[in-house]
């Protein structure tokens, strides 16, 4: 009789809790993170009367959080993947659009500046098209600064992202070292875990995978230990360490992350997945490349058409000028540095150039090396680092004053400044060098049959260019220089004096002469023009091997390429993380259909005990009304 | 294999957002009639788009550069032309003296026109272009041709030559260069 009412009661009390969990089930289903929670009856031990076994009722023995360990492994590994990819993605395409759009990418602005140059010598005295060629080189110059400001704001952004990304960590390795604690005591406790604290806890480690790469270890007391780069612990138990976002120790525009106890380590390098990992790698990989190799067109353009334009002679007749200045290769010392040695470098050589920073490092008796973009050390360096023989690094001369100490680093960026203060120093059209040097001539007097081809300037730095020359021919088949020497005459061969290059053809008499004379007065000759704008094709970068449209392109396939397939693994990572997410929702989702038939089941079995308890009444009254 | 009632709509929505945004993508393609709208899109694509955007602008340069050539030669041809003329009346009437009936007032009458003959052959010589610019005056901007002093007869051909004669190797190429520079349009692209 008793078991009756006790059973119907246990029965009553264990569905009044089911139900209780459904209905917590049923709240939560659009809960992020809720795994949902299942009732697990047991039937209580039956006593023992007169060699029968009568069961006692039901008890709850669990409510137990439906949870999978290797969904959600996957799930972090997956969300940290496209956490990475996305925010890869969202820099990318900025510098992918900046640098390529057909109206503002840098090529439509090339193009115009040579279109310009052509402009100017097909009709060389036109002051109005020397004028228009200083504006597009003024219009270049300003598109130069623009892409690399662009250029900027991205790292701007990505030191923004860095700032926000630390904080965001801070935030949530103390939410979890926080719920750790409370996890840790209730062990002590109840000697069982808490599945909405679980839940809350899982949720806060899949947002820090979010952000970036983390690995974890459980412990024997429920807490979770959270590791981040190459094993610096972020969250031990109840305590977190937090991160903090200081200035780059070799570019101040920069954010390094080091861990807030112990600043001087640098764990930004350390840093992979996620969205800080993303931004960090797209620096590295893309942003700084690209910075480079802007600033190497930049360079080349100027030195290409600069060399040019000293070739030749202006309206005034003198040697032509500089037409664009940019800033010499940026160098930094390192904070640790000891020494006094203080470096200068200059671009000796485009052609050598890469995109490429150097790092140097003294070791107490010889200077290294390295690039910091692979690390590798870079070999092929001449000289000797003195002013007179500086070391040649890439293209790039670098000399030392002072002494350094043993362990002292320099960075030189060779080019990352070249594109942002790429300017235009000419002001006066008519300084522009549209004619050649010099220019031959064929004295009227010649008998014989020679003609003298166009003379070509092939060493513009030679002292005596300008100083007249007569060829004289003593017979057809010798020739003297200005009334000396004796030279063998071969029909087209050329012959170079100071600098200039002439070819002769056919039979000259004895007596014949031609001169090459400064090319004074020729404001109608545009062979030096014709020369500028032929550098557009000249291959003067990558050791002659790569044009400046080259170059252009290169830079933007390159940057396409890097924005198309983080695109492409981005989605991938989506796809395979929302299959994580498939696959952990199917074992911790609500479904509330479920859960329906539960509350239906659970509140029949409630009004069944309702109903037992009732019967063991009827039974009591039975029994009282026997008596009665 | 259980599916929780959120995982229905995510999985509705996921696909819709993604029709969304390849229909967004295809509307930009449509609105802007360009396939490729960041280099990314197509790397490949990319660069030889620019590549030819850059080949279209030079090959409208070299257009226009040979438009220019082509008035300065039309010129060219039409005063050397004019100038066979003039030599071709010269020719007549030294022949046409050269008969022993002139007297002197019909000689005297040859002269004025022989000498207005040379007069305009003088200003074919010196002819300049619309900017002002002499065209047979090489690289340099003077009058290339003049009277000479020599025997104080006009016309004569060693007084021509005198005037020009440092430049007529620079008329001769100015003209070779000018060719030069703008055939290269025709010939790179």
């Amino acid at each position: 009789m008793a078991d009756l009412l006790s059973n119907a009661l246990s029965s009553l009390v264990s569905n009044q809790r089911a139900l209780a969990t459904t209905s917590h089930n049923i709240a939560n289903a659009g809960t992020e993170g809720y795994s949902r929670q299942k009732v697990e009856f047991s039937a209580q031990n039956g006593v023992s009367i007169g060699g029968l076994t009568i069961g006692s009722g039901v008890k709850i023995s669990d409510i137990r959080r439906m949870y999978d360990d290797f969904s959600t492994t996957q799930l972090r590994a997956a969300t940290t993947a496209s956490g990475q990819f996305e925010s890869q993605y969202d820099l990318a395409i900025q510098l992918d659009n900046n640098l390529a759009d057909s109206d503002l990418g840098l090529n439509a602005f090339l193009s115009q500046f040579y279109n310009s140059l052509q402009d100017v010598a097909n009709e060389p005295s036109s002051l109005s098209a020397r004028q228009l060629f200083l504006s597009e080189a003024q219009t270049l110059s300003n598109r130069f600064s623009d892409v690399s400001t662009q250029v900027d704001q991205i790292d701007a952004e990505i030191a923004d992202r860095v700032e926000s990304a630390v904080v965001e960590i801070n935030n949530l390795s103390s939410q979890i070292a926080d719920i750790n604690k409370l996890l840790s005591e209730s062990s002590r406790v109840s000697g069982g875990g808490n599945s909405d604290l679980l839940d809350q806890r899982d949720k806060a480690i899949l947002q820090l995978s979010e952000l970036v790469n983390v690995t974890t270890t459980e412990q024997d007391d429920g807490s979770i230990n959270i590791f981040i780069g190459r094993g610096d612990a972020l969250v031990l138990g109840g305590n977190a360490n937090e991160l903090a976002a200081v200035n780059s120790a070799d570019n101040p525009t920069r954010r390094s992350v080091v861990l807030a106890g112990n600043t001087s380590f640098d764990l930004t390098d350390t840093l992979s997945g996620g969205q800080l990992g993303g931004a960090l790698s797209f620096q590295r990989e893309i942003l700084d490349v690209a910075r480079n190799e802007l600033g190497r067109i930049a360079v080349s353009v100027a030195s290409s058409i600069n060399q040019q334009n000293n070739a030749g002679l202006d309206l005034y007749a003198s040697r032509g000028q500089d037409i664009f200045a940019l800033a010499e290769p940026r160098i930094a010392d390192a904070s640790s540095n000891s020494g006094t040695a203080t470096l200068s470098a200059m671009i000796s050589d485009v052609s050598s150039l890469n995109a490429e920073d150097i790092e140097l490092r003294f070791d107490g008796g010889a200077w290294q090396a390295y690039s910091e973009q692979t690390g590798t050390q870079i070999t092929g360096i001449t000289g000797s680092g003195s002013a007179v023989d500086p070391f040649v690094i890439n293209g790039v001369s670098v000399t030392v004053a002072g002494s350094p100490a043993a362990g002292d680093r320099f960075f030189i960026k060779p080019t990352a400044d070249a594109a942002s203060s790429f300017r235009v120093v000419m002001t006066d059209p008519a300084r522009l060098a549209a004619a050649a040097a010099t220019r031959s001539e064929t004295s009227l007097a010649n008998t014989g049959d020679a003609t003298v081809s166009e003379s070509q300037v092939v060493d513009p730095d030679n002292a005596n260019l300008l100083d007249p020359v007569s060829i004289n021919f003593i017979n057809a088949n010798t020739y003297q220089i200005n009334g000396s020497g004796s030279f063998a005459y071969n029909s087209g061969d050329a012959i170079v004096i100071n600098g200039n290059q002439i070819t002769i053809n056919g039979i000259p008499n004895a007596g014949d002469s031609f001169n090459i004379v400064a090319n004074t007065g020729a404001s109608g000759d545009n062979r030096n023009a014709l020369a500028m704008a032929a550098t557009e094709d000249s291959k003067v970068l990558v050791g002659g091997s790569q044009s400046i449209n080259d170059a252009v392109s290169s830079l933007v396939g390159k940057v396409a390429v890097y924005t198309r397939s983080v695109d492409i693994n981005f989605q991938a990572q989506q796809n395979l993380k929302a299959l994580a997410e498939e696959r952990q929702a199917s074992v911790s989702g609500v479904n509330l259909d479920e859960e329906a038939a539960n509350l239906v089941r659970y509140q029949q079995a409630y009004s069944a005990a309702a109903q037992a308890i009732s019967t063991a009444n009827d039974l009591f009254q039975t029994l009282m009304g026997a008596f009665r | 294999m259980r599916v929780a009632s959120s995982q229905l709509y995510g999985a509705t929505i996921r696909s819709m957002l993604e029709q969304q945004s390849q229909l967004a993508k295809t509307q930009e393609q449509l609105a802007t009639g360009n396939r490729v709208s960041n280099p990314a899109d197509d790397p490949i694509g990319a660069v030889r788009i620019q590549g030819l955007e850059r080949s279209l602008e030079r090959t409208a340069q070299y257009a226009n550069n040979s438009v220019i050539l082509d008035s300065r030669l039309r010129l060219e041809e039409e005063t050397v032309g004019n100038s066979i003329e003039i030599l071709q009346r010269v020719r007549d009437m030294a022949i046409q003296a050269n008969n022993p009936v002139h007297t002197e007032e019909s000689k005297g009458a040859l002269l004025v026109q022989l000498k207005q003959e040379i007069n305009s052959l003088l200003s074919y010589a010196n002819t300049q272009d619309n900017d002002g610019r002499y065209i047979f005056s090489g690289y340099q901007n003077a009058a290339p041709f003049s009277y000479g002093e020599i025997g104080g007869a006009a016309g004569r051909g060693r007084g021509l030559g005198e005037g020009g004669m440092t430049e007529v190797a620079g008329a001769v190429k100015k003209k070779k260069q000018e060719g030069a520079g703008a055939g290269k349009g025709g010939e790179k692209r």
